[in-house]
């Protein structure tokens, strides 16, 4: 009779493992975009969010590992994208990879301004421990009516890149929002510009209408203004940005485009 | 002055006189219009001094519109020639309930083109009751009262009958035509009703020749009503109303309708014990509305952008009612209810060259109702009663889907569900001062909750006005404190009622400007939110005269007036002017009738343009004619005829609850048979 009761009990306790275990949400899954082995014989992996990176605010995964399979979690990595143009190079701007002890994975992030096409083609080199392992990335035009990050010229004299961090998943309501704001220093270095107030405005471009309740992306760290979208229906959306320093008006209207 | 105060407190309420006068046979067939009467009946009857109201209310083939037109209190909203909304005292939407035999229901449209009028038919019916004062026999919580459409109730015979009709009739203006029949089977345990009806219409003419283009309309509806007796004085009955109009047109507004449609059932259980007079019915019931508005048909110039706006209304519910002698001269009824209501409307937009743009109109709110309601009556003796009603309802409000909370949450922050407590209470004083004569006077407090549009509407797009309007989650319920007080008199000739009311409202619900919102619908003028403004007034008057110098002559006036005021002595909207229906009507010989109405509506100036959007209207007149004529081949077979003209002269014409001034059908003949058998 015990044992029947024991067995009772612990089937009962196995069972209800067992759901947990179904219940467990997968991690959000992540494409390998390329593969290759350093000359210390490291395997290192790109992956990405998406199947392909295209125009637009990029996150770029980096793992690596030994040849016994065994992750290394203490290199030093960087990012250096590069255009390669028939009369020029330009690079464009990136967020420096840290590790994600959660996910296994370097994480950092590219802008890439323009596809890869007969325009040129990009470069994305990741110098692991000081050793440069360049890749050939194809970067896909985004679908016509979106434009997820632009270069706007200031009035004082500057070129800035404005791009959408969030919302990746537009819904219909109150999404969170998040630009990143870069300077052009010169060809090769975009740091992240902090020091502007920036005005949102919503529109509906096929209306003329827009929403109400939107809060203005404020300045939160890196170059990232983190504000709230209020959109009030699916369609073709049109973000108005106005980007001030002080009182002074640098970029009147950067505006991107999204529809979901 | 004393003694009147008590006299005017203690007096029958005018509808109980006004019932005692249904049942009066030396002034059986002329009270329904003449008088201000709170119940219709609507079923045909083989007795010729029935005739004449059956004039009045079409047989059973006039809309159901048409015939709650007829009550003296009564006006419609029209937005076309199909789906008309009752204004009660002026009050309509939110302000008065609509019921079909106690059942609760809601249109599924956003733009208020399917009142729950418009999914029943007089052939469903056996009457309609209409009362003006929250508290009074209701099944729900209301300012002004409401409309009750008393399903058709087939009767337990000693032998086994079989009874039927057939109809047919036809309008010249729009080529309107409607078929009808019905068919009834009883017996001692058993009883069995079924009918049908189809309409059409093609676009009506106005005045003077010009046509009004999208009043076109075609429906059925059907109609089963089941009952099976389970004991002595005990039966269940199950009814089944569908409904589907298709192909209707809304001249007043910027779309059609495609389709609309209504499901509803019932299942009741009934139970009566003649010796204590008790009666006590219980009914559990559903009903599901499907809507869809459609801009195909109009021309392209009309259209700035074509779009999909489809709605749904689900409601489902239950009561139980008990009536009881409590003793002597003492009558008690309670009733216990409850429902639940969801509603789901959207729109989707197609651009050229742009993604499909969707958004929910009403992002999926639903109601949930339970609510006891009481009514007590004392005769104080032989002159004097007393009537105290009233109805306490509790209300939750909420979104029942994630998507439509998301939506919103770009509107309202934080909890926008609600739960509120409602009160409505009535006395009611009746006294005979002399046989001809009786006061009656009436203090209601009356409270409605927010419609659902009213809390959560998302861009709802009113032609009137031309603002897209946004609900409003923080409504707090409308309150009023009524006043009603009527004097009857009559003798065997002379008939004169008289009736003064008046509704002090508070926190009365309205639109008002939303500054810095851009709009949804393109070209709208605006944004406007509901809300509360502190108070608002609406007062008026009902005088009703009937004369019959012999039996077979008799003429008949109605006058009603209403007049509403806003906190800031600002015209409120949508009330109606000074109305006048006089009526002669003659029998001749046996079983013909004629009759002659004018029907006038005075001017109304008391609008408030920059407000509400509202411009004055001017005065009409209509002269109508009509005859009857009964033909028994049997005493149990009648092939009843009738025919006229509505609109003789053929006016131009609009009245002011005629959204966009849309004009009213100009000359109009009709004809109209049913064969009873
Ligand atoms: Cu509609």
């Amino acid at each position: 009779m015990k044992k029947i009761l024991l067995l009772i009990i612990s089937a009962t306790i196995l069972l209800g493992s067992c759901k947990k275990d179904h219940k467990a949400e997968p991690e959000p899954v992540k494409i390998k975009i390329a593969e290759k082995t350093t000359s210390g014989g490291l395997r290192i992996a790109l992956w990405a969010d998406k199947s392909e990176f295209t125009v637009a605010y990029n996150k770029v995964y980096v793992s690596l590992a030994k040849p016994d399979g065994s992750e290394v979690n203490d290199a030093s990595l960087t990012y250096h994208p590069l255009m390669n143009m028939i009369s020029m190079q330009h690079s464009s701007p990136v967020e420096q990879p840290v590790y994600i002890s959660t996910e296994h994975l370097y994480g950092g992030a590219v802008v890439f301004s323009m596809p890869s096409g007969e325009m040129g083609s990009w470069q994305l080199t990741v110098n692991v421990n000081n050793e440069p392992v360049v890749f050939d990335v194809a970067v896909a035009p985004l679908p016509s009516g979106t434009k997820y990050t632009g270069t706007f010229v200031g009035t004082d004299g500057n070129s800035y890149t404005v791009s959408l961090v969030e919302p990746v998943l537009p819904k219909i309501g109150i999404n969170d929002i998040d630009v990143l704001v870069n300077r052009r220093a010169d060809m090769m270095n975009f740091p992240a510009d902090e020091g502007f107030i920036i005005e949102l405005n919503p529109e509906m471009p096929s209306m003329g209408h827009g929403s109400p309740n939107n809060v203005n992306p404020a300045h939160k760290s890196n170059g990232h203004y983190k504000g709230k979208v209020n959109f009030t229906m699916t369609g073709d959306w049109r973000l108005h940005l106005k980007l001030k320093k002080g009182e002074t008006v640098v970029v009147e209207d950067a505006a991107l485009d999204l529809f979901f | 002055m004393r003694n009147y105060i008590v006299v005017a407190c203690g007096i029958i309420a005018a509808c109980q006189s006004a019932f005692a006068q249904k049942t009066d046979s030396s002034v059986n067939y002329n009270v329904y219009k003449s008088l201000l009467l709170r119940e219709v009946y609507i079923q045909p009857g083989k007795s010729v001094s029935q005739s004449n109201e059956e004039l009045q209310t079409g047989g059973l083939q006039a809309l159901s519109d048409q015939i709650l037109e007829r009550n003296p209190g009564i006006n419609m909203i029209r937005r076309g020639n199909f789906a008309m909304e009752p204004s009660i005292r002026s009050l309509s939407g939110g302000r008065i309930t609509m019921t079909i035999d106690g059942m609760r229901i809601f249109g599924a449209c956003t733009d208020r083109m399917d009142p729950v009028s418009s999914y029943i038919e007089p052939t469903n019916l056996e009457s309609i009751l209409v009362s003006f004062s929250p508290g009074e026999d209701l099944h729900g919580t209301s300012i002004g009262g409401g409309v009750d459409f008393k399903l058709k109730e087939p009767k337990f015979t000693e032998g086994s009958q079989l009874n039927g009709m057939v109809g047919s009739g036809f309008e010249s203006n729009g080529n309107a035509g409607q078929l009808l029949a019905g068919i009834e089977y009883s017996s001692a345990d058993f009883a069995f009703h079924a009918d049908g009806i189809y309409r059409r219409s093609s676009n009506y003419h106005a005045g003077r020749g010009t046509e009004v283009f999208f009043s076109q309309y075609q429906k059925w509806n059907g109609n089963i009503s089941v009952k099976a007796k389970t004991g002595l004085n005990s039966y269940i009955k199950a009814d089944y109303v569908q409904d589907e109009g298709r192909d209707i047109g809304y001249p007043a507004l910027t779309m059609d309708v495609g389709f609309a449609k209504a499901k509803i059932a019932a299942l009741s259980y009934m139970q009566k014990d003649p010796e204590t007079h008790t009666m006590w019915e219980t009914k559990v019931y559903y009903n599901f509305i499907d809507h869809a508005m459609d801009d195909t048909r109009r021309p392209v110039e009309q259209v700035a952008m074509h779009m999909d706006m489809p709605g749904t209304s689900r409601t489902f519910g239950a009561f139980s009612s008990i009536s009881f002698k409590l003793r002597e001269h003492h009558y008690f009824k309670f009733q216990l209810d409850g429902f639940s209501n969801k509603l789901s409307a959207e729109m989707t937009m197609y651009p050229e060259n742009a993604a499909p743009m969707f958004m929910y109109t009403l992002p999926d709110p639903a109601r949930t109702s339970i609510g006891f309601d009481f009514s007590d009556k004392v005769f104080l003796n032989s002159r004097a009663s007393i009537k105290i009603g009233g109805r306490l309802e509790y209300l939750h409000d909420f979104l029942f889907t994630q998507a439509g909370k998301d939506q919103v949450s770009g509107l309202y922050n934080g909890d926008i569900s609600r739960q509120r407590w409602m009160k409505n209470l009535s006395i009611q004083g009746s006294f005979h001062v002399s046989p001809r004569f009786d006061l009656s006077a009436q203090v209601a407090a009356g409270a409605r909750a927010p419609t659902l549009q009213e809390e959560y509407s998302f861009y709802i797009y009113d032609r009137l006005d031309g603002h897209d309007y946004i609900g409003n989650p923080q409504l707090k319920q409308e309150k009023s404190i009524n006043l009603d007080l009527n004097a009857n008199f009559h003798t065997k000739e002379f008939k004169a009622e008289t009736n003064v009311f008046s509704y002090f409202l508070r926190d009365y619900i309205t639109g008002s400007i939303l500054p810095g919102y851009s709009t949804m619908t393109i070209g709208a003028n605006g944004v406007k939110q509901f809300i509360n403004i502190s108070s608002a007034r609406l007062y008026g008057a009902a005088l009703a005269l009937s004369w019959s110098p012999f039996p077979a002559f008799n003429i008949t006036s109605t006058n009603t007036y209403t007049r509403g005021t806003d906190h800031r002595a600002n015209a409120l909207l949508l009330i109606a002017p000074l109305k006048s229906v006089n009526t002669v009507s003659f029998q001749a010989g046996r079983g013909t009738i004629f009759h002659v109405e004018s029907v006038s509506n005075a001017r109304q100036n008391r609008v408030n343009t920059e407000l509400y959007g509202e411009t004055p209207t001017k005065g009409s007149t209509i002269l109508n004619f009509g005859a009857s004529r009964n033909l028994l081949f049997t005493p149990a077979k009648v092939l009843k005829l009738s025919g006229g003209v509505t609109n003789l002269m053929d006016s131009q014409y609009s009245q002011h609850l005629d959204i966009m001034k849309v004009l009213r059908p100009g000359r109009n003949f009709f004809v109209r048979m049913t064969l009873l058998f």
